[in-house]
């Protein structure tokens, strides 16, 4: 799965222009992986500059980071945690609606877990406002909820 | 899309999905779309480190008990376990959804949480669930004898409900077979094992002739009424048989398989103490990984010898296989054989081991074309003895033989000078240092082998100028 096997392909790049006017570069194989950038090279052909309006310069870098290493099959437990050690709630949650976005299969999964992982014992107000919630709730109805799961409530990390 | 609660339902739920139960029944208080939305949860799965939490306050003492009074350990896991029952049922009541892929509960349990799990298991066959993991774990001993163990009764079922189960595991339950002694539900099972399991050998023959797809059966360390049921099935492909008994005043018996009669069994796994009496009708068996405890004499493995399509066989070997061995009947189709042995226990003095016996059993497999030797718990022995040459006669396939759990002994040596004179058609022969038992996913290695010990084995070699030597890999 690392390698593609299509020769026209191997060693093509793709431009990509991100929402903030930058161009970057990727190999072909690599946006490949990216559904949504392949799509619209089918459309568009592979020698114009791919137009991505909603992915910025400050993430893509990093998207195209983790495919380099995927063409490669050198994604390890070990990059990984590299990858994410240091970002923090925000950048991952940004990294992971870019990668939905681009239709970006395993990156996605792995953010997801990784999402998942740092949400584990936040507080309630803590995920609603990390996932842009609107609480529809009565106050009646939440405490009702809460006393109900009160042990699910234990253990609360403090919000950074 | 700034906001990850934009994103569609599935998405949402999909992260949902790699949340811990205690996280997610926290996002049903996010808002109302999120309570629905773990509705859409189809595994559940229920173990007392998700559900009673894993932080020091509260994985209770019940469950890691460091309290010195056996009463009190056994009240605080008594407590802790109603806990969780409690849970997992608040849980339960809340969920909205209406079809279930998994249930997979696993707690120390007794008979007192009986109608408890029956409503857990009606609910998750009222959703159509395909997989069913029960596994029980047994009060501690001293707290045994108060309980009894949970009985798992199929008259709870009825037909149109179950027809959707094709995995079912429970451990540690009593199997009770159905007041209707023709009608066993799960029409549909594929796959059944029961482990630490009280059942009568009747119920697995009726589940053999009325569940006709089932494809894969596990029998371990069960205990049966009267004697081993017989396995007669015309869709079984892979059965695992191990350790199994009954009692009988208040001694163990083991009992051993006496019959299989299965046309499409690929692949058979046994961990018994004889194989004398076993008759078995099954002509496609590929693969067989057998045990038989404290046997001395491999012939009793010739009963598989006249298997048409045996290609791998794996033994666990816990004598020393003798040099004077004589194989009664050769296996004329086995392409691999793996070997793992453990220290045998008949040996009173360390340095007659030797792994020659294993080359003499060369000449029953003619067409072998892999040999893989596992030695488990390997020790290194002070007093090395001298390395011998046999006679053997030649054996004209084998490409490949491997020797895992090295730690530089004179058997090793001596194998592979024997294996090379022997063995004509051999591309390589591989001594590793690294061994693992069955159950176990970690390699272990002796960390001598590669200090020193490695290098002693290739001077040695080199310095009996050992034909063929180059054909060795040491790892």
């Amino acid at each position: 799965m690392a390698q593609e096997a299509s020769s026209s392909t191997s060693s093509k790049t793709i431009s990509l222009k991100t929402g903030d006017g930058e161009i970057f570069e990727i190999e072909a194989s690599a946006a490949k992986q990216m559904k949504t950038v392949q799509r619209l090279i089918d459309d568009l052909g592979d020698d114009i500059t791919i137009p991505l309006h909603n992915v910025f310069s400050k993430e893509l870098p990093k998207i195209i980071e983790y495919y380099k290493k995927d063409i490669t099959g050198e994604i390890t437990k070990d990059f990984e945690a590299e990858f994410v050690k240091d970002l923090n709630d925000d950048e991952v949650k940004v990294l992971f609606l870019a990668a939905n976005y681009l239709d970006a299969n395993k990156l996605f999964e792995f953010l997801s877990q990784n999402i998942a992982d740092r949400l584990e014992s936040k507080s309630v107000e803590y995920v609603r406002k990390y996932f842009g919630v609107e609480n529809d709730f009565t106050p009646e109805e939440e405490s009702k909820l809460r006393e109900e799961r009160a042990w699910s409530f234990r253990g609360i990390k403090e919000d950074e | 899309m700034d906001c990850i609660s934009e994103l569609p339902d599935e998405i949402l739920s999909y992260i949902q999905t790699m949340l811990s139960i205690k996280d997610l029944l926290k996002t049903s208080v996010l808002s109302k779309r999120w309570r629905n939305l773990w509705a859409l949860r189809r595994d559940l799965h229920f173990d007392i480190f998700h559900v009673l939490g894993s932080s020091e306050e509260e994985l209770p003492q019940t469950v890691i008990p460091t309290s010195s009074s056996t009463i009190e350990r056994c009240v605080r896991l008594d407590i802790g376990m109603s806990e969780f029952v409690k849970r997992v049922d608040q849980f339960l009541n809340n969920f909205q959804g209406t079809k279930i892929n998994s249930f997979f509960a696993s707690f120390y349990s007794h008979d007192k949480h009986s109608n408890i799990i029956d409503q857990w298991i009606s609910f998750a066959i009222a959703r159509g669930v395909e997989t069913i993991n029960l596994l029980l774990l047994p009060m501690p001993e001293t707290c045994a004898t108060r309980y009894k163990q949970y009985k798992f009764a199929f008259d709870l079922f009825s037909e149109t409900n179950a027809s959707t189960l094709k995995h079912l595991h429970l451990e540690h339950c009593l199997v009770c077979h159905p007041t209707n002694r023709d009608y066993i539900p799960f029409q549909n099972l594929r796959f059944l094992s029961l482990e630490r399991t009280k059942l009568d050998e009747m119920f697995i023959e009726s589940v053999l002739s009325n569940c006709r797809w089932l494809e894969e059966l596990h029998l371990v360390l069960c205990e049966f009424r009267s004697s081993m049921p017989k396995i007669v099935s015309s869709s079984l492909i892979h059965l695992k048989v191990a350790g199994c008994y009954v009692v009988s005043g208040y001694v163990q018996m083991q009992i051993e398989l006496s019959s299989i009669d299965c046309l499409k069994l690929t692949s058979l796994e046994y961990h018994g103490y004889s194989l004398d009496t076993l008759k078995i009708n099954t002509p496609l068996l590929k693969r067989i990984h057998c045990t038989v405890f404290y046997c001395e004499d491999p012939n009793q493995y010739g009963l598989f010898a006249t298997l048409p399509q045996l290609e791998i066989m794996q033994l666990d070997i816990y004598s020393m296989v003798p040099t004077s061995l004589k194989i009664t009947q050769p296996f004329k189709h086995l392409k691999q054989l793996n070997f793992f042995l453990f220290w045998p226990l008949d040996i009173v003095e360390e340095s007659k081991f030797d792994l020659l016996g294993i080359l003499t059993i060369l000449r029953a497999t003619p067409l072998l074309h892999k040999l893989s030797i596992m030695l488990i718990h390997p020790r290194i022995i002070e007093d090395q003895k001298v390395v011998k040459d046999i006679d053997l006669c030649s054996h004209d396939e084998v490409k490949v033989i491997e020797l895992r759990g090295c730690v530089g002994n004179w058997y090793e040596i001596e194998f592979v000078m024997n294996a090379l004179r022997y063995a004509h058609k051999l591309k390589r022969i591989v001594l590793s240092p690294y061994w693992r038992q069955h159950d176990s996913l970690d390699w272990n290695s002796d960390p001598t082998w590669f200090q020193n010990r490695r290098q002693k084995i290739r001077e040695k070699l080199q310095s009996k100028n050992v034909v063929g030597r180059e054909k060795l890999v040491l790892i």
